[in-house]
């Protein structure tokens, strides 16, 4: 298109200037000149029509991009002479810029991208609530109903069982999904090798096969292309590889990418009965063409009750089926997949340092601002020049753009880079808390606009007050004639900037003092157990899986050996790993006390005999679980003391109480101290736990934790510990931490958030600092010859210091005043991300001033020192 | 050109015959010039049929660049003036 306007102007040009030399030569002849001395005469005339044709080619093409590249070398000449002002401004950019880029991509890597199948946004998630409103599978009984249903164009049901898989004679877990046949066309899931797997193959009895995502082919196999046709073994049972899924394909839970591909039917032992299997999946579901939301929402609403009274399990009592029948079920876009707890647990704390990075940024922009008002003034006399000269409004804004845009061009390139080395780094230490979590963090198109909006605003109020400051010089040089005055109020502006980012500030430091003290407090505070010397391993069957025998007596030797390691003091194993595995409560009542509240909610956790001893957690009444192996008439438990405190104290010993939807009944053997076996509410001080004897719950004890307590402080070891477990061979350490790194790495989102904002607080402080050096140092250098004048007639060193001082002073004060204002408002939203600690201690409010006001007085020190040290003849002497 | 349409050799004649020959620049020159008044929008270029039969570009003042000529001579009578006064004070 560019390219035949030009033709055409090309032309005309040509036309244009072809008319103008035959009229001339016309004319020539007319007046009796010959043929030839008329040709050559109208081109004398004209002159080189080359130069003329190339002159106004400029006008129309030319001049933007010569003017543009004219002023660039001329920014690019102006910064190299200031190499201070130009690394400083780069430097803060890069910090500011950065940080924000990679924040945001965090929270677009959570929040924003789309799940990896063809057309996301066609694609809904049918989940089931129960009363309390947490997120249940649904029994995929269901599916063969809402197969049949039009709204829907496919449906998939899938889950991501616990799986270990034996490579080169090695058991691992490997991340394992488990799928519906119809999942991969529903969907949209494709193969770069090999084939899928239909509703054919996820049957009971069929051929168990396998597919391989992306990233464990590459990682496990060498990406060997000839991969289809072999076999793995997979919980006891052979799987022929069928074929590789996309690179592109990460899987369907955030944050969870799986290595294998499995039908839903087959990742279970075989089936004996011929009656059907259900399992408790997750369901997808694409929309068919022109059926909104809305429409598939109120389809289901129709027949959700059938839907439940189809589904519910044979095997439940009365109560559980009142339970399931009160579920509900809810349809939600599936466009950006779905998740366990990453979005909850990192989503606020992620918005917040988000509002970090952004005040940080704001910051860094007023102080660029008032650096360059500074230097505004130091340029008057050229930009003068430059007006008297007839320099246009738009010349004078072009020279004011081009420096600030090749600033914020070389502050975000290096903004970039700072921001992947950053989020990288982020997520590979918050990686190590789950297994198996990773995400793909590369930058995407949401984060490309995000960048450009940023860039775009960065640059649009950087350009803000220098402009204005250079066109309201260049109104008064036009009008009146003299730039003076000017100066005086740009001071002014500077300095109120200067109380703005000192109130800014304030509330930085005083936010980030707030995460330090409460990550302090959440690191120091007793949890009611020892965690030091304590390890955990968390165990799985080796690849046979856990099969029907007996996991009793094995349990007892695997104690007991572990036990044997030199160095452990006490040992015992448990159905969940302490700071380590979720949390999930069922409902308890007392079955005497019938005064006692009947809505409590409880963590049942089966433990071994030792826990008590290997936690070192107290018992406060009654007995612990005895070791010895004399199976009792009853089930037994110990409760927590808070547990013990609504069920009426004491009395509760050799009373019953029940539990959950399960309807089993313990009786209770005694009381055992607090203790804080989760910390995904470190608040709550009063965990109502109840124990349950190990040996007296089968159910409970497939995928054990193994505690180990050493008798000094150092933690037992991994490769002791899996080297005892392994010579069983009946199960592997899936996951070995000391507990003291499981409490660091629950409390990684504090961490994180005390960590940036500490580290974006003395940012904040140095730009602070830097911003009232410059200032003060300015307005010293330009008052040398009056404070020289002061000094000649008197005046002591001491007032000429306090002289500068005192304008630091007003700066920060005001400043200070604002940013209480500012930090008292902020107050609210920050309650809910600190513990232990008052957002309105006076106390760390008190530091937060001090350590700003400190920072100020030593900036302003040493142009302070340098007024003091004018040397009146010499100060006057340049004058 | 302000008293109508005219093209490029038309304006270089007028020019020499207006200034009585004093300015004597080179044709071509005026181009870039006729071009850049176009661009900023003070002229608007026509092509058209001419006296001798052919196609020819035909340029006529705007509304704005009529404002423009008013500015312009205003400022030039001004400046004119201005330096009047001062050669008439050093006599």
């Amino acid at each position: 298109m560019f390219g035949r306007r030009r033709n055409k102007i090309e032309a005309q040009l040509d036309a244009e200037l072809q008319d103008h030399l035959d009229r001339q030569i016309a004319d020539f002849i007319r007046s009796g000149m010959s043929r030839e001395d008329a040709h050559r005469r109208a081109r004398l005339l004209f002159g080189g029509s080359d130069q003329v044709k190339e002159e106004c080619r400029d006008v129309h093409f030319g001049q933007w991009w010569a003017i543009l590249l004219h002023d660039l070398t001329y920014a690019i000449r102006c910064l190299r002479k200031s190499p201070g002002f130009s690394a400083v401004a780069i430097l803060v950019l890069t910090l500011a810029i950065g940080s924000n880029v990679a924040v945001f991509s965090l929270i677009d890597v959570l929040f924003l991208r789309e799940l990896p199948v063809d057309r996301p946004a066609e694609l809904v998630n049918i989940a089931s609530l129960d009363k309390q409103g947490r997120t249940n599978g649904i029994p995929s009984k269901v599916l063969d109903r809402l197969r049949a249903e039009s709204v829907f164009h496919g449906v998939c049901g899938f889950t991501t069982p616990r799986m270990t898989t034996e490579f080169d004679g090695v058991a691992r877990s490997v991340g394992t999904l488990a799928m519906t046949g119809d999942c991969f066309e529903s969907l949209g899931i494709h193969t770069q090798i090999g084939h899928t797997f239909s509703l054919e193959s996820d049957k009971p009895g069929a051929e168990r096969v396998a597919l391989l995502t992306d990233s464990l082919w590459k990682s496990t196999f060498n990406a060997d292309p000839n991969v289809v046709g072999k076999t793995i073994q997979t919980n006891g049972s052979v799987f022929t590889i069928i074929g590789v899924t996309q690179a592109k394909f990460t899987g369907l839970l955030l944050g969870f990418p799986p290595g294998l591909i499995v039908p839903l039917e087959q990742f279970g032992p075989p089936s004996t009965s011929s009656k059907p299997i259900y399992y408790w999946v997750s369901i997808f579901a694409r929309r068919a063409p022109r059926i909104s939301e809305r429409q598939v929402q109120s389809r289901i609403a129709v027949i959700a009750q059938q839907l439940l009274q189809e589904s519910v399990p044979m095997r439940y009592n009365e109560a559980q089926r009142r339970d399931y029948f009160a579920r509900r079920l809810v349809v939600a876009s599936a466009r950006t997949g779905v998740d366990w707890m990453l979005r909850e647990r990192f989503g606020q704390p992620l918005y917040v340092v988000l509002g970090i990075c952004g005040s940080v940024l704001l910051i860094a922009c007023v102080n660029l601002t008032t650096l360059m008002l500074g230097r505004g003034l130091h340029r008057q006399k050229e930009i003068s020049v430059r007006v008297a000269l007839g320099a246009s409004k738009a010349s004078l804004v072009r020279l004011v753009a081009a420096e600030i845009a090749l600033l914020v061009l070389a502050g975000s390139a290096t903004g970039l880079v700072l921001a992947t080395w950053a989020s990288r780094m982020i997520l590979s230490n918050t990686g190590a808390m789950f297994t198996g979590f990773s995400v793909n963090n590369s930058f995407d198109s949401s984060t490309a606009i995000f960048v450009l909006g940023l860039l775009a605003v960065v640059a649009a109020v950087l350009t803000a007050a220098p402009l204005w400051q250079t066109l309201r010089l260049q109104g008064r040089l036009a009008g009146a004639g003299t730039g003076r005055g000017v100066v005086g109020s740009a001071m002014r502006h500077q300095k109120i900037l200067l109380a703005v980012q000192v109130a800014l500030t304030l509330a930085l430091v005083a936010g980030s003092s707030l995460f330090d003290s409460s990550i302090q407090r959440l690191y120091t505070m007793d949890l009611g157990f020892e965690t030091r010397g304590l390890a955990e391993g968390l165990l799985s069957p080796l690849s046979g899986g856990y099969g029907s025998k007996p996991l009793d007596a094995y349990y007892r030797d695997l104690i007991r050996s572990v036990g044997n390691i030199p160095g452990t003091s006490s040992t015992c194993l448990a159905s969940f790993a302490p700071l380590w595995t979720m949390t999930w409560y069922q409902p308890v009542s007392a079955v005497e006390n019938t005064a006692a509240p009947t809505e409590l909610h409880s963590h049942p956790a089966a433990v071994s005999a030792r826990y008590f001893e290997t936690m070192r957690i107290p018992i406060v009444a009654g007995d612990a679980f005895s070791l010895d192996e004399q199976p009792r008439s009853e089930r037994t438990a110990v409760i927590s003391l808070s547990l013990a405190k609504l069920f009426g104290g004491d009395r509760i010993i050799g009373q019953h109480i029940r539990i959950g939807t399960d309807e089993q009944v313990v009786k209770v053997i005694g009381i055992a101290g607090d203790a804080q076996l989760s910390l995904e509410n470190p608040d709550d001080r009063t965990p109502l736990t109840i124990y349950l004897n190990f040996w007296e719950q089968p159910d409970r004890q497939r995928y054990p934790a193994l505690l180990v307590r050493t008798a000094g402080t150092a933690p037992l070891p991994a490769s002791a510990l899996t080297r005892a477990v392994q010579g069983l061979g009946r199960e592997f350490v899936e996951h070995y931490i000391t507990v003291d790194v499981a409490r660091k790495d629950a409390l990684i989102e504090n961490i994180l958030l005390a960590w940036l904002s500490s580290a974006f607080g003395v940012l904040g402080l140095i730009l602070a600092a830097v911003g009232l050096f410059g200032v003060l140092g300015y307005h010293v250098a330009r008052r040398t010859a009056e404070i020289g004048v002061r000094v000649a007639l008197g005046a002591a060193r001491s007032q000429i210091r306090w002289l500068v001082l005192r304008q630091a002073l007003a700066i920060v004060v005001a400043g200070i005043v604002a940013g209480l204002g500012l930090t008292i408002a902020m107050g609210r939203v920050l309650t809910g991300l600190v513990f232990g600690v008052s957002v309105y201690d006076p106390r760390l409010m008190g530091v937060s001033i001090a350590v700003l006001a400190f920072t100020a007085v030593a900036a302003a020190w040493i142009p302070a020192r340098r007024a003091s040290s004018v040397d009146p003849v010499i100060a006057l002497r340049q004058e | 050109m302000a008293l109508g349409p005219i093209h490029g050799y038309g304006i270089s004649q007028r020019i020499q015959q207006i200034s009585k020959d004093v300015l004597q620049v080179q044709q071509g020159s005026l181009y870039p010039a006729l071009h850049r008044l176009e661009k900023r929008g003070w002229l608007r270029a026509d092509w058209g049929e001419s006296d001798n039969g052919r196609q020819a570009k035909f340029y006529t003042l705007s509304a704005e660049g009529r404002k423009q000529l008013k500015i312009e001579q205003s400022n030039w009578n001004r400046l004119a003036g201005a330096v009047g006064l001062i050669l008439e004070t050093a006599e």
